[in-house]
């Protein structure tokens, strides 16, 4: 495995991550390498919270784990600081690579923070936020020198968090590959669009809720020439791996399955929705298993994290697999993901996923995106709810109401059809680009 | 929005004709004594759920909020809703 140094050194002045305020070069991130090191150094330190998330802080950090033992914690300010645990104890503040603060410690630190490794937050979808122990050589297991080479020389685009398990994933699979790293400002699609075609960016990854917001903010303006999209973070829906492909012939459409706890576990390049069933039967690339318990997926990974720091259990079985949440179903040679086990709706005593009923309703061809919730009601517990954002030539709202719930009960069975239609220009996004909002 | 109770009939009728439309079933004539649930009219529990919650979103009026109150026949749901 090439380290992350190498490939910095191998860019040497040329720009590694773009940036609104200008180029950050392989030569520049090895610099602040070596100032955080000594501000290290200097302090006696080995624990160090960044407030930074400017990639090329990220990446100098990076390389600095590879190279000595150390304790990186990455906060993020959709999280604020304020909410991390008091027991990461961080003996240094990365606010700039010009502000590093020192922190006087009230105890001396004890346990897994004391530990070197990466320590991701993850917001999860309910809960406080929880803190993630995970190795550089985990989080970079997956990134395999026939990926690599088969990426080298991309131009990116980050959609994620930096401080993000994805966005990581995004900054150290550009820097691997020597590629350069596009960062803007704004995260609206169509600023995400406007960068993509100004910087010619070839290598583009998202969450499905992301890449169906950029293809209806392309209806304008003309399209980037990508040549590989990558779908993360939520369960890819076959109408959107479809319009994908569609709409970029050109290029290799993959959607991956990773988790922050779990670490990246395997990619689907193959245009289908879920993953072939015959993966359960065997072992994949990087000693990756996959089993399913009671409708639920499980994994072994050896790029698992080591737990979570701060004594919140982990979410392991018994026999040492990881419960990742995510029901699925056999359907003839493939498993498809059904939703998540946090947000299944009982509607007149069935069961109802409500991602399932979006991805029928995204099939449809005005059906730009789609977020499917519960209305509960005293008849039958629960009925579903959808919000629609229409797609280009979409009729008025009240005929496009009416359009789609015929759609609906010609092929769903009666409980899963939404009782309530709402036409609107968008739905709630998290900063993490997931739909969100009430189930 | 307050509604009286003729209003209400009409509107529940216009809220059923859509399902029944969007069903491809033919329309049906309410009336006040029509029992809404019996297999009188072809419409099940949660077509039923769909005609309150647009009632519900229709007069601001939640009946229901304390607990479920019984009713049989379409004016007695109509009088739930009514001001």
């Amino acid at each position: 495995m090439k380290s992350l140094r190498t490939a910095l050194e191998a860019r040497g002045d040329a720009a590694v991550v773009l940036r609104e305020e200008g180029p950050a070069s392989g030569v520049e991130i090895l610099a602040r390498t070596r100032r955080f090191e000594d501000a290290l150094v200097s302090h006696g330190a080995s624990r160090l919270l960044s407030l930074d998330e400017d990639p090329a802080t990220l990446l100098a950090l990076l390389v600095l784990a590879e190279q000595r033992p150390a304790g990186l914690i990455l906060g993020r300010a959709s999280i604020g600081a304020e909410q991390l645990p008091d027991s990461l104890e961080p003996q240094l503040v990365v606010h700039s690579p010009d502000r590093i603060a020192a922190r006087a410690l009230s105890a001396p630190a004890c346990g897994e923070v004391s530990r070197a490794g990466i320590f991701l937050l993850t917001s999860g979808t309910t809960g406080p936020p929880k803190v993630v122990h995970q190795t550089l050589e985990a989080l970079t297991a997956r990134m395999q020198a026939e990926s690599l080479a088969r990426n080298r020389g991309g131009i990116w685009l980050l959609t994620y968090e930096t401080h993000s398990f994805a966005g990581l994933q995004v900054v150290l699979s550009a820097a691997l590959s020597e590629g350069v790293l596009v960062v803007g400002q704004g995260r609206t699609p169509a600023e995400l669009a406007r960068l993509a075609r100004k910087y010619g960016v070839t290598h583009l990854s998202g969450t499905p809720t992301f890449w169906r917001s950029l293809l209806l903010a392309l209806d304008t303006g003309g399209l980037p020439a990508l040549r590989q999209i990558t779908l993360g973070g939520e369960a890819a829906d076959q109408a959107t791996l479809d319009r994908l492909q569609r709409t970029f012939p050109q290029a290799r459409v993959t959607h991956i399955y990773a988790s922050t706890e779990a670490g990246a576990l395997f990619s689907v390049s193959d245009g289908r929705a879920g993953f072939p069933a015959a993966w359960l039967e065997q072992e994949l690339p990087g000693g990756v298993r996959l089993r399913i318990r009671d409708g639920m997926l499980e994994v072994q990974a050896p790029s698992r994290m080591r737990g979570y720091a701060g004594g919140e259990p982990a979410p392991w079985t018994e026999d040492g697999w990881l419960r990742t949440g995510d029901l699925v179903q056999i359907e003839a040679d493939r498993v498809l993901f059904r939703g998540r086990h946090d947000q299944v709706v009982n509607v007149a005593g069935l069961k109802v996923f409500p991602d399932e009923v979006a991805a029928y309703l995204l099939a449809h061809p005005l059906v730009g995106e789609a977020r499917v919730y519960a209305i509960p009601n005293p008849l039958t517990g629960a009925v579903l709810g959808a919000e629609v954002v229409p797609a280009a030539g979409a009729p008025p709202p009240e005929v496009l109401e009416k359009e789609l719930l015929v759609w609906c009960l010609k092929g769903l069975p009666p409980h899963k059809v939404p009782r309530r239609f709402q036409i609107v220009e968008r739905v709630a996004v998290s900063s993490s680009w997931k739909k969100t909002g009430p189930q | 929005m307050t509604m009286g109770h003729e209003e209400l009939i009409t509107r529940i009728q216009l809220i059923l004709n859509q399902i029944l439309d969007a069903k491809g079933v033919p329309r049906v004539e309410l009336s006040e004594d029509v029992p809404v649930l019996d297999g009188t009219l072809p419409i099940d529990s949660l077509d039923l759920a769909q005609i309150v919650i647009e009632l519900q979103s229709a007069t601001g009026k939640d009946p229901f909020r304390d607990g479920f109150i019984q009713f049989r026949t379409v004016g007695e749901l109509a009088r739930l809703f009514a001001a």
